[in-house]
This record gives structure tokens, C-alpha cells and sequence, in this order.
């Protein structure tokens, strides 16, 4: 579903790169988590999938399609929650909701559908038509995560998206990504909540300092640094430790 | 293209984003003094827009008339043609960057599946609804003035809708098109060179204009009244001939061959605007990323400073802060810059065209009027005062006012703050033109030395008001600075505000020389009595909205 190859990046004439000769693999049906240090490039790789930032090197194909060479199709097989909410604040939920779809040639009705069913889920049903700027935090949070699902992508690409959820959104999040994948899609999603990454993901890439320091499944990082009841966290702070 | 999505993108980028419901938001009319209020603000508001409207119909009456006497029919419009296409362009050339590179919204657009051509097209219509009343503001006297002197006819019917909808797409695609140009391989500091490119087109624009102006009046023989008519008939279709654009959209309205001139029109316009999106199409999101990347370089660069930072004091440390808010945003900048500037930009025009030579030789006679330093202190005010900024000083902080609300500090003192820094820009420039002013008109000193007290007390309290005007209802939700700045009533509605009190003042001026008969100087001096009242008064009441806006909501 995603392929990462040789990607590197660097901002500007920044000393060395945000993101350096980064390979990943995410296949069909898997949720993916991207864990790594704040300032490790995870954001970084985020943008180069989505179209924000352009990678200088390597390429990145999504769904099959290239991100570079073909944009169109890969924004529409990506649903895209960033790490801070960007909304039009001068409209209410639904009508920004409804501005998504148009955008990604969803029919009004389908929309209709999709937007009540999700809005139920995160219980943000009775302010739907209150204007965006009379949000919280969290509810904002809330809505972009709908209108990263309202298009029914293959793949969802959801940067820190805990952050500022309340628990039982975030309950509702994890349930939502789990269904997400079962019918052969894929989740791609970056935090640093260590216990999320370990009861959800199916494997787990690490990254710090812009470079690749492990990928694979959970069980198998235990097994290979040879405490095989250690935590996520302690796996993190070992691995992350190493490399500093 | 698809006309629908780019719609779409335009309607959601602008949604809420009205001028006039900003304005009938501004009080809620229940209360006797909120009503009082709203009358004032439409009074100024209207005064400034008619007066504008009023001095600018004079000026193309003037041409019409001029034309119409050498036998030369539409002149007022094809030199409000012209007036609105530079003006626009001009304006238009401030905010390209913006609208082009640094949106915030754009981190959104990006992310949607919508063609970089239909992105790069909603961006121009966006940029086209910006300015589209600015052109139409200077545009509309001079169509009434034809109008009034031909008649209504269908050609004249059709012209103001047809051009006054069109023509704005020609500045708008040319100022992207420039600002694309210097900004699509500049790998290093994007805002820079954005700034540079204004900078320089500018400059060209102001070169060209006086060269040209100085150029017409060569062929223009003064000697005698008959001389005169002859030689401005041809100096005139001079200037036609090179205004051709202008020429065609005035033919047009007149029925000088007006399907011709329609088709021409509409094909140069048309032509502006596909060949600004073919230049951009394959570039432009590219740019857009690449920039992106430039406006967190700047932060770098400010963090190798870091090693040292002086300690101002906590006022000394917001008027930092206020220039540093000033400096985020090219928006801001460029508005800055453009205030400070047009006084300049008029001044060289003139210094080339040869026109201050003979605005020296009239002022020379005129300055002997005793009342000519009160007209000069006024106009120099009533630039000062008309660039003040402090209307959208908490405006241009947007979210981060947020954060100055949870700051330990008295609202009275990020009034002095705020104040102390629009002083240092405009009481400061005040003071150099006055110096200026003085030696051009051969004014005696001692009217310096009351100019400049006089000023600092009218210019404080117009900041002050100002201040007032915005914290009453500052506009902070802003994704494009320039809807804190430009597109904000407040700007306005100082506007207004000032001139009523400039006009008080001179009212004041007149009352004290003409009917008491005090001197000029002694009338400067009693001046500063009322100046000081109105600059206590202003800044309590700036300090009192302020206390509102900046107590727990
Ligand atoms: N727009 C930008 N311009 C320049 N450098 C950036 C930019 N965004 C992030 N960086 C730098 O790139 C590195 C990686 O950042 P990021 O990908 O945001 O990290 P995170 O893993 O916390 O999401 C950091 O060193 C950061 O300073
Ligand atoms: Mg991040």
C-alpha cells in the first residue's frame, strides 16, 4: 500500500537532512505506527507521503501510484488527519465536511450518510452546524479526523492523532482504525503514546535523527534485543538511546 | 478545469470573510450609545468613501472636459482605466506571495485532489475578489463622468458592467506573473526576494511615470492660451496612442468602433490570464512546497542570535515585539512599507517629471499666505494619520492576542507600548517631512518647532483611536494577513475617525486666527491646549477597550 524508498529530505540549507535514506513497507490491511523522538522526521515523512513537502530524493508510491509523478491519484487514495487541525473556521462542521467531499467527488447523499454515522461515533452530532472557530481543541481534532474518513480512502495517514482527544474519543479512534483495516485497507499513523502503538499496531517502524533505527513487529523487536518481556517504551528508550 | 471545485475552493477561502458584515457586527443596536456609535461609524466611513469618490470625479471631470475642448471625447475614461489597472496592479503585487505561496490554507489545498491548474486558478480568482472593489472604487467616477457628458447609450451600458467585471483580471494575472517570475527559482530566502521584486517594480513604475510625464509636457507650449489648446490636443493623443489598452475600453464606451474594441479587450484579457496559468501550471505547487520551507530558514536565523538578548524593560519589550509582529508577515511589511513609501514614490515622481519645480514656484507665492503652514501641518498630518496602522495592531497579532491575554501585564501598558511603536514609524517620518517641507517652501523655523509638538499630540491621539477602534473588535481569526490588514473595516474606520478630527482641528485653526485674529504662531500654540485634551481623552479611552479586550472573555 505504501512504499518508501530512498526517500531523503532536507529543509532549506538546514545543516543536515530531516529525513535520511528512509525505506518502508506497509502492506495491505496492516496499521502502522510511527513511533520517534519529537524532531526525529516524522512529520516530515508524513508531508513527502501527502503531497506537502516534495522529497529530494527516493520516491514514494501509494496505492501503486506515484506521489510525485501522480499526484491526483495518490491525494485521493489518502485521507489525511495533520498533526494540527487546519480547518476554515468560518464555517460550520458540516459545511466543511460537505467542502471535503466536493473536493473528493463524494455525491451529497453518500456524504450525508457517511457524515451522520461518523459524527454519532465521535459525538459531535449536536454541533454540526455550530461554526468551526467555537470548537475546542479536541473537537477540531475530532472533525479533521472525520473528514479524513468521510472519503472512504485506502489509506489513512494520521499524524500524532491522539493528541488532545479525550478518552473515549480516543477509545472510538482506535476502534475506527482497526475496522478501517479489515476490509484491506491501511492505517499509517505516527504518536509517541507508546501504549497505543503496542496494543494496535501490527508492526512498528522507529525513527530518530531522521533515520531508520528499526521496523518490524512488535514481537519480533523484543526478540531481537533479548528481553522478551520488556515494554514498548523501554524497547523505545533503548533503541532511541543507542542513536543519540 | 473545473469551474465547480475551483469555486468551491474560492467560496470556502473568503466564507465569512465580508467587509460589511464585519461592520453591522460591530455594535449590537440596543443600547442608546451603541446606536449613537454605529451612525458615527457610518458618517466617517461614508465621509471618506464620498470625499475619495468626490475628489477623484472632480479630477477625471477636469480631463473630460480638457479633452472635450481639443476635441478629444472620453479622456476621463480611459485615464480611470488607467488609474485603477496600476492601482490595482500595484495593491495586487503586495499581496501576490501571499495569496500564491503563504495561505495558510494551502497546507489543506495541497492535501486535496484537485489539479495544480485548478488550484493555481482558485488562488487567481481569489486574489481577483480582493481587489475587485478596489478597481471598481476608482473606475466608477470616471465612468459617471462619461456618462453625465454622453449620455446613457447600450455601448456605455455594456462597457461599465463588461470592464468593470473583466478588465481587474489583466493587473491581477500580470502581478502574479511577475511575483511568480522572481520567486520560482529563488532557492534561498523567498520573503526576500518577494520584497525585492515589489521593490523594483515599483521603482520601474515610478521611473517610467516620470520620464513619461516629463516626456508629454516637452511637447507642451505654455506661451499663449491659443499655444496651449494646440499642444495639448497632440500631447493628448499622445498619450492616447500609448494607452492604447485604455484607448480600446473608452472607444468601446463610446461606439468608436465597439465590436472591435470588445473583441481586442477581451482577447488581451483573456490572453493575461492563460498565460499566467500556463507560466505557473507546472511550477506551481512545486514553489509552493519549496517556500514553505524558506519561512522556517528565517527562524533559524533568528536563533543565531539567540546567544544574546539584550533586556529592554517590559515596554521596551512589546514595541519589540510589535515590530516583530510587524516583520512576520510580508502582508505586513509590505503595508508598511507602502505607507511609508507613497509620500516618497510621489515626491520622486514629481522631482522627475519636473511638476515640484513648478509646485515650488506656486507655493512660493502662496506661502505668504498666512495660513499656509496650518495647510501644510495638515496635509503632512493627514498623510501621517491616513498610514497610521495602529487600527489593525491587535488584529495583526491574530491567535497569539491568546496569548497576551495570559501575560502579567497591565492593558494600560501595552497601550503605551503599541503606541511608542507606531510613533517611532509615523511621528518619526512626520518630523523629516515636516524638516522636508519647511526648506521646499522656505518656511521659517519657528514653524517647525510648533509642527512638531502639534503633530506628536494629533498623531497620538489618532494612534490612540485607532487603538481604541480595533481592540473594540479586533479581527483575529485571519488565515491571509492581508484580511487583518487590508481587509479590515477597522483601517477604515480610523480613517474616518482621523479626518473628522483633523477637520476639528482645522476648524479650530480658522476659528482662532480668522474670527479672534491671533497670529499664526500664537494659534499653533493655543492649538497644543485642545491637542492635549483630545490625546488624554483618546488614550483613556484606548486604555479602556483594551481593558475589555484584554479581561477574561
Ligand atoms: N518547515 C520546516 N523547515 C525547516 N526545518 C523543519 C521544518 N519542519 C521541521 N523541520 C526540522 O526537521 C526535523 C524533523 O521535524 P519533524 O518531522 O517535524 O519531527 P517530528 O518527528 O517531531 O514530527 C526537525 O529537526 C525540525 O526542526
Ligand atoms: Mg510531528
Amino acid at each position: 500500500m505504501v512504499r518508501i524508498e530512498q526517500v531523503s529530505k532536507r529543509y532549506g540549507n538546514a545543516p543536515r537532512p530531516a529525513v535520511e535514506q528512509l525505506d518502508l513497507e506497509v502492506k495491505r490491511g496492516e496499521i502502522f505506527g510511527f513511533l520517534g523522538p519529537n524532531g526525529a522526521g516524522k512529520s516530515t515523512t508524513i508531508k513527502m507521503m501527502v503531497g506537502l513537502l516534495r522529497p529530494d530524493t527516493g520516491s514514494i508510491a501509494i496505492d501503486g501510484f506515484d506521489s510525485v509523478k501522480d499526484p491526483m491519484a495518490t491525494k485521493m487514495a489518502i485521507g489525511y488527519v495533520p498533526d494540527e487541525p487546519l480547518l476554515y473556521e468560518r464555517m460550520s462542521a458540516r459545511e466543511y465536511v460537505f467542502f471535503i467531499c466536493e473536493m473528493f467527488k463524494v455525491s451529497r447523499k453518500d456524504a450525508s450518510v457517511r457524515l451522520d454515522s461518523l459524527a454519532r461515533k465521535f459525538s459531535l452530532l449536536e454541533v454540526l452546524d455550530d461554526r468551526i472557530n467555537t470548537f475546542s481543541r479536541g473537537m477540531k481534532q475530532k472533525l479533521g479526523i472525520i473528514a479524513a474518513l468521510v472519503h472512504e480512502p485506502q489509506l489513512l495517514v494520521l499524524d500524532e492523532p491522539m493528541v488532545g482527544l479525550d478518552p473515549r474519543a480516543s477509545f472510538v479512534l482506535k476502534e475506527v482504525m482497526r475496522d478501517f483495516c479489515k476490509s484491506g485497507r491501511s492505517v499509517f499513523f505516527s504518536t509517541h503514546v507508546m501504549e497505543v502503538a503496542e496494543r494496535l499496531c501490527d508492526r512498528v517502524g522507529i525513527i530518530g535523527k531522521g533515520r531508520l533505527i528499526a521496523c518490524d513487529t512488535f514481537h519480533n523487536l523484543q526478540q531481537r534485543l533479548g528481553n522478551g518481556d520488556g515494554t514498548l517504551e523501554q524497547l523505545f528508550l533503548e533503541l532511541t538511546d543507542e542513536h543519540a | 478545469m473545473n469551474m465547480h471545485d475551483i469555486l468551491r475552493m474560492v467560496g470556502a477561502s473568503t466564507k465569512g470573510e465580508s467587509r460589511f458584515r464585519q461592520l453591522m457586527g460591530l455594535s449590537s443596536p440596543t443600547k442608546t450609545h451603541a446606536r449613537i456609535v454605529r451612525v458615527l461609524i457610518a458618517v466617517s466611513i461614508t465621509l471618506v468613501f464620498g470625499m475619495m469618490l468626490f475628489f477623484l470625479g472632480l479630477n477625471y471631470l477636469q480631463l473630460e472636459l480638457m479633452g472635450a475642448y481639443v476635441g478629444v471625447p472620453g479622456l476621463s475614461w480611459v485615464f480611470g482605466s488607467f488609474a485603477a489597472g496600476l492601482m490595482t496592479f500595484i495593491f495586487a503585487l503586495f499581496s501576490s506571495g501571499t495569496i500564491l505561496y503563504h495561505g495558510e490554507d494551502l497546507r489543506l489545498l495541497l492535501t486535496l485532489p484537485v489539479t495544480q491548474s485548478d488550484l493555481l486558478a482558485s488562488r487567481l480568482l481569489l486574489h481577483y475578489r480582493m481587489h475587485f472593489m478596489l478597481h471598481a472604487f476608482i473606475f466608477l467616477p470616471a465612468q459617471i463622468v462619461c456618462l453625465f457628458q454622453n449620455g446613457l447609450t447600450v455601448a456605455i451600458a455594456v462597457s461599465v458592467v463588461f470592464q468593470t467585471v473583466f478588465i481587474p483580471f489583466l493587473p491581477i494575472s500580470l502581478s502574479l506573473m511577475v511575483i511568480h517570475i522572481f520567486l520560482r527559482r529563488s532557492s534561498s530566502g523567498g520573503r526576500g526576494r518577494e520584497s525585492w521584486a515589489v521593490g523594483i517594480m515599483i521603482f520601474l513604475l515610478v521611473i517610467v511615470q516620470g520620464l513619461a510625464s516629463r516626456w508629454l509636457q516637452s511637447g507642451f507650449d505654455a506661451s499663449s492660451v491659443q499655444k496651449i489648446a494646440e499642444t495639448y490636443g497632440t500631447v493628448l493623443l499622445r498619450l492616447r496612442s500609448w494607452l492604447f489598452f485604455n484607448t480600446w475600453l473608452s472607444d468601446m464606451a463610446l461606439r468608436i468602433q465597439p465590436l472591435r474594441n470588445l473583441v481586442l479587450t477581451a482577447a488581451l484579457v483573456l490572453a493575461s490570464i492563460l498565460s499566467a496559468l500556463l507560466l505557473m501550471k507546472n511550477e506551481y505547487v512545486e514553489t509552493v512546497q519549496r517556500l514553505s520551507e524558506m519561512s522556517v530558514k528565517a527562524r533559524a536565523h533568528n536563533g543565531k542570535r539567540n546567544g544574546r538578548v539584550p533586556a529592554h524593560g517590559v515596554v521596551g519589550t512589546l514595541v519589540r515585539r510589535e515590530f516583530a509582529v510587524l516583520n512576520n508577515h510580508s502582508a505586513f511589511r509590505m503595508e508598511l512599507y507602502a505607507e511609508a513609501c507613497i509620500p516618497v514614490i510621489l515626491v520622486v515622481v514629481y522631482a522627475i517629471s519636473g511638476t515640484l519645480d513648478q509646485f515650488s514656484a506656486v507655493a512660493g507665492t502662496l506661502s505668504k499666505h498666512e495660513f499656509f503652514p496650518f495647510i501644510v501641518c495638515g496635509i503632512l498630518l493627514l498623510m501621517a494619520s491616513f498610514s497610521m496602522m495602529s487600527s489593525t495592531s491587535f488584529s495583526r497579532e491574530g491567535k497569539l492576542l491568546e496569548a497576551s491575554r495570559t501575560l502579567p501585564v497591565e492593558p494600560a501598558t501595552f497601550i503605551k507600548a503599541k503606541l511608542l511603536a507606531h510613533l517611532l514609524l509615523f511621528h518619526t517620518s512626520y518630523v523629516v517631512f515636516v524638516i522636508a517641507a519647511s526648506f521646499l517652501f522656505a518656511l521659517s523655523f519657528v514653524h517647525v518647532l510648533w509642527m512638531i509638538p502639534l503633530g506628536f499630540l494629533i498623531l497620538s491621539a489618532t494612534a490612540c483611536l485607532g487603538l481604541a477602534i480595533d481592540a473594540r473588535q479586533p479581527r483575529l481569526d485571519w488565515k491571509l494577513p492581508q484580511q487583518a490588514v487590508k481587509q479590515n473595516m477597522n483601517g477604515m474606520l480610523a480613517m474616518g475617525v482621523s479626518l473628522v478630527l483633523l477637520v476639528i482641528f482645522a476648524a479650530f485653526a480658522y476659528l482662532l486666527k480668522e474670527l479672534i485674529g491671533l497670529g499664526t504662531v500664537l494659534s499653533a500654540l493655543t492649538l497644543l491646549v485642545p491637542g492635549g485634551a483630545v490625546c488624554f481623552f483618546s488614550y483613556t479611552l484606548a486604555v479602556g477597550q483594551a481593558s475589555k479586550l484584554y479581561a477574561p472573555q
